[in-house]
C-alpha cells in the first residue's frame, strides 16, 4: 500500500522537479547535478536519483505528504493535487538542503563551502512552495519556525562543539537526523493544508522516532568514517559507554570497532533502531495512519532479517533486494588523497604541463618554454621522499645544455631562479660531481654580478654567451626577494669559496625583509614568498649557517607579523590554503595551522588526484601584456606538500 | 600484552579486533588454522598470544566474520556512479 503511494507520487511530480533543476543558472545547475548524484549514491536503493528515499530501508522523506493525505482520507481533487505537488517538491528541496549541509560539514567529503548558494536557493524554494498553500497568519508558520530553530541549534552545536562538553552522557545526545526537520515541516504543512492540525504533535513524535531509527542505521554504516574524522555519533558513544572507554582524547578507530565486536554491540544498536520503529508503528496504529503503519511494519521486518542475518552470518537471500551494508568501509582521507596526488604527479616524468610554455611568438619563435616550474615540483617530490632521481638528472642535464637560461631560446636571459633550483636539486641527482663542474662558470659570473650590485639580481648579465639576450629583450620581474631567496637556498650549502657571495646576497635580502616584510617579494604569491623567506631565515640562522649576518631576528619578526596577519583571514582556494599551511611549517609555527585549511585542500582535489591550476606568477603574453601562469601539476605539488607535512 | 594485561586494559585486544574487521588479510592470518601464524598476527598487534587469548580471539572472530558477511559485505563499496 505504502509502496504504491510512493511510486504514484513520484511518477506524477518528478518531471516538475527535473524542469525546476534544468531552469537553474549554470553555477547552481552544476551544484545541483553533483547533489543529485550524492543523494542517489547515499539514499537511493537503485543508484538513480528518481529513487531517492524509496523502499523500506530509507526514511520516506518524499512520501510524507502523500501518505498523510491518503491516511487522513483527503479526497482526490485538483486542490489535493496542488498540495501533493508542492509538498513533494518542498520535501525534496528540504532533504537536498539537509544533505548539502551534511556534506559541507563532512571534512572527509568533497562538498565545498560555495554550496551555500545552493542551500539558500533550496531553503527559499522549499518555503516558497509551502507559502503558496498555507496563509501567512496560519499557526503552521509558528510550528515551522520552531522546527527550523531547533534544527539550526542542532547544526550550530555540531559545527561548534563545546570542547568541555560532558562526553559520558547518553548516546541519544549524539543522535540527530538531518531529515527529521524536513519531514516534520512537510507533515505540519500537509496537516495544516488539510485542516487536520489536531493530531500534529503526536504525528511529529512518530516522525521523530522513525527518523531516529534510520539515523541510527546511517550512523552505524558510517561509523568507521566518523571515527577516522574524529566525530562522535550515537553508535560510537554507545560502544564507548559499553566498555567504559573515555572519548577524550578520541580512541583510535580500530579500538572502538573492536570493542563493538567484542561486546556484541551491533545487535544492541540495531535493536535500538528497531525499538524506535516499533514505537513509531504503535503511534501510527493509534493515530489511524495505516500507510505509515504498513511501511513501519515492513521496515522493522527488514531490520529483523538483518539481525537474523547477523546472527547466522548469512547474506541476503537470492531474489531479495540487496541491502546496504550495516557497516560501510571507509578509507582514511589524507593517505588516499596523497596516493592519488602521487599518481597524478608521477604520471609524466617530464612534468610538461607545468612548463611555462609560450606560443604567442616570444623571442620570434612559435614556441618557447621554461622548465623552471618542473624544478619546483621535483624539489617538493624529493623532499617528500619520492624517488625522482631520474627526472632530476634529466632536468639538470637540460639546464646545463640550455646554459642556465630561463627559456629554451639562445636570446633568453640567465636567471637566479634557474641557478637556484639547479643547485637545490643537485644533491638529489644520481651523479652530483659532473653537475658541480658545469655550474662553475655561471656561478663565477653570478658572483661578479652580486659583488657589483651588492644584492642578488633576478637576471644575471655579462656572462659569456649572454650578450645577445641583453641587447634586445625586456627582462621582467627584477629585484624580487623570492628569487634571491630561491638562489640563496641553493648556494648556502656550497663550499666556503662562495661564502662572500652568500653574505652579500643574504645581508641585502635580510635588510630588505626587515624593512618591508613580505613586500620584498615581487614575482610570486605572497603566501608562497612567506614560506620561502621563513625557510631561508631558518637556514641562515642554523648553527652551520653563514657567519656575521645582521638582522636575522628583525627579518623573522617582520615575517612573523605577516604570518600572524595572514592566518587571521580564511584562504579562499586550495592553493592558498596549502601555501598558508606550508608557510606555518617553514616558520615552525604549526600551532597557527587551522585544520579547516587542510579540509579546504582535501575537498578541492579532483578524481584524477590533481588540484586545478591556480595563478602562481605573472607571465608575458601576446607582446606587451602579461597574464597569470598557472599549472595543475604545480598547484597539485603544493597541495600535496601541504597534506604530506 | 598478555592475558592479565588484556583483562586490565583491553584496548590492544579491541584494536586487534577492529583491524581484523577492516583488514581482510590480517583477518585471514588471525583465523589461520596454524596457531603459529595466528600468534604471529597477534604479536604484530602487540599481543603475546597464549592459548586463552587465542580462544577469546576465536570467539570474536566468529562475530567479525558474520558482521563482515551480512547485509552485503564489509568490503562492499560504490563501484560506479553512472
Amino acid at each position: 500500500m505504502w509502496l504504491e503511494g510512493e511510486r504514484a507520487s513520484r511518477s506524477r511530480w518528478w518531471d516538475d522537479i527535473d524542469r525546476l533543476f534544468a531552469d537553474l543558472p549554470p553555477p547552481l545547475f552544476r551544484q545541483i547535478k553533483l547533489l543529485e548524484y550524492d543523494l542517489a549514491i547515499r539514499h537511493s536503493p537503485t543508484g538513480q536519483f528518481r529513487d531517492v528515499f524509496t523502499g523500506p530501508d530509507a526514511s520516506p522523506v518524499l512520501s510524507i505528504a502523500t501518505w498523510l493525505l491518503d491516511d487522513l482520507e483527503v479526497r482526490s481533487s485538483a486542490a489535493r493535487d496542488a498540495i501533493e505537488r508542492r509538498l513533494c517538491i518542498a520535501s525534496l528541496m528540504l532533504a537536498a538542503r539537509a544533505e548539502t549541509i551534511e556534506g559541507m560539514r563532512d571534512p572527509g567529503g568533497l562538498t565545498t563551502d560555495d554550496r551555500i548558494a545552493l542551500v539558500q536557493w533550496l531553503s527559499d524554494r522549499a518555503l516558497g512552495e509551502v507559502a503558496r498553500l498555507i496563509p501567512r497568519e496560519a499557526p503552521f508558520w509558528d510550528v515551522q519556525a520552531a522546527i527550523a530553530s531547533e534544527d539550526a541549534a542542532r547544526l550550530a552545536a555540531q559545527s561548534d562543539p563545546d570542547p568541555n562538553a560532558d562526553l559520558t552522557g547518553e548516546p541519544e545526545t549524539f543522535l540527530h537526523s538531518p531529515f527529521a526537520a524536513p519531514m516534520k515541516i512537510v507533515a505540519s504543512a500537509a496537516l495544516a493544508s488539510a485542516d487536520r492540525d489536531d493530531a500534529a504533535a503526536r504525528i511529529l513524535e512518530m516522525l521523530d522516532d522513525m527518523s531516529q531509527a534510520f539515523q541510527i542505521l546511517a550512523d552505524l554504516a558510517s561509523m568507521q568514517h566518523h571515527l577516522q574524522q574524529g566525530q562522535l555519533s550515537y553508535p560510537i558513544v554507545f560502544v564507548a559507554r559499553a566498555v567504559r572507554l573515555p572519548l577524550r582524547p578520541r580512541p583510535k578507530p580500530e579500538v572502538i570497532l573492536g570493542a563493538m565486536v567484542a561486546t556484541g554491540s551491533v545487535e544492541a544498536i540495531v535493536e535500538s533502531a528497531a525499538a524506535r520503529l516499533r514505537n513509531a508503528q504503535r503511534a501510527a496504529i493509534d493515530l489511524a495512519l495505516p500507510t505509515f503503519g504498513a511501511f513501519l511494519s515492513d521496515a522493522e521486518a527488514r531490520l529483523d532479517a538483518r539481525v537474523a542475518g547477523l546472527r547466522s552470518g548469512a547474506g541476503p537471500r537470492e531474489g531479495v533486494s540487496q541491502r546496504a551494508p550495516l557497516l560501510m568501509p571507509a578509507t582514511p582521507t589524507v593517505p588516499q588523497a596523497l596516493g592519488m596526488a602521487e599518481g597524478f604527479l608521477l604520471a609524466d616524468p617530464t612534468f610538461r604541463e607545468s612548463w611555462e610554455t609560450h606560443r604567442e611568438g616570444m623571442l620570434g619563435r612559435r614556441e618557447v618554454a621554461s622548465r623552471f616550474p618542473a624544478g619546483l615540483i621535483l624539489e617538493i617530490l624529493c623532499m617528500r621522499g619520492l624517488d625522482v632521481r631520474g627526472a632530476i638528472d634529466e632536468f639538470l642535464d637540460f639546464t646545463v645544455a640550455n646554459e642556465f637560461r630561463y627559456y629554451d631560446h639562445p636570446r633568453s636571459g640567465v636567471d637566479s631562479d634557474t641557478i637556484g633550483v639547479f643547485l637545490r636539486l643537485r644533491p638529489h641527482a644520481t651523479v652530483g660531481g659532473d653537475f658541480d663542474r658545469s655550474a662553475t662558470p655561471i656561478l663565477d659570473c653570478l658572483e661578479r654580478n652580486v659583488r657589483e650590485a651588492g644584492s642578488i639580481p633576478v637576471w644575471i648579465t655579462r656572462c659569456a654567451g649572454t650578450e645577445r639576450a641583453e641587447s634586445s629583450v625586456i627582462a621582467l620581474g627584477e629585484a624580487c626577494g623570492t628569487v634571491a631567496a630561491h638562489l640563496l637556498l641553493g648556494i648556502v650549502s656550497l663550499s666556503d669559496e662562495r661564502g662572500a657571495m652568500v653574505t652579500i646576497g643574504a645581508q641585502s635580502l635580510l635588510d630588505r625583509i626587515g624593512s618591508v616584510g613580505v613586500a620584498a617579494n615581487v614575482n610570486y604569491p605572497s603566501l608562497y614568498a612567506l614560506g620561502v623567506f621563513f625557510r631561508l631565515v631558518q637556514q641562515l640562522d642554523a648553527p652551520n649557517g653563514p657567519a656575521a649576518l645582521r638582522g636575522i631576528e628583525q627579518a623573522r619578526s617582520a615575517l612573523t607579523t605577516e604570518l600572524e596577519r595572514a592566518v587571521s583571514t580564511s584562504p579562499a582556494t586550495a592553493q592558498d590554503g596549502a601555501l598558508l599551511i606550508l608557510a606555518c611549517h617553514e616558520a615552525n609555527r604549526e600551532d597557527l595551522i587551522d585544520p579547516a585549511w587542510l579540509v579546504q585542500v582535501q575537498k578541492r582535489q579532483r578524481f584524477d588526484g590533481s588540484w586545478i591550476g591556480e595563478p602562481f606568477a605573472a607571465a608575458p603574453n601576446r607582446g606587451r601584456s602579461v597574464s597569470w601562469y598557472s599549472s595543475t601539476l604545480l598547484t597539485t605539488a603544493l597541495c600535496y606538500d601541504a597534506l604530506a607535512r | 600484552m598478555n592475558d592479565q594485561d588484556t583483562a586490565q586494559d583491553p584496548s590492544k585486544f579491541y584494536a586487534m579486533l577492529g583491524r581484523a574487521l577492516t583488514d581482510s588479510s590480517f583477518r585471514q592470518r588471525l583465523t589461520n588454522a596454524d596457531r603459529e601464524v595466528q600468534r604471529g598476527a597477534l604479536v604484530e598487534a602487540g599481543i603475546t598470544g597464549n592459548d586463552a587469548i587465542i580462544d577469546q580471539l576465536n570467539m570474536a572472530i566468529d562475530a567479525i566474520d558474520k558482521l563482515a558477511g551480512t547485509g552485503g559485505t564489509f568490503a562492499a563499496n560504490v563501484k560506479a556512479v553512472t
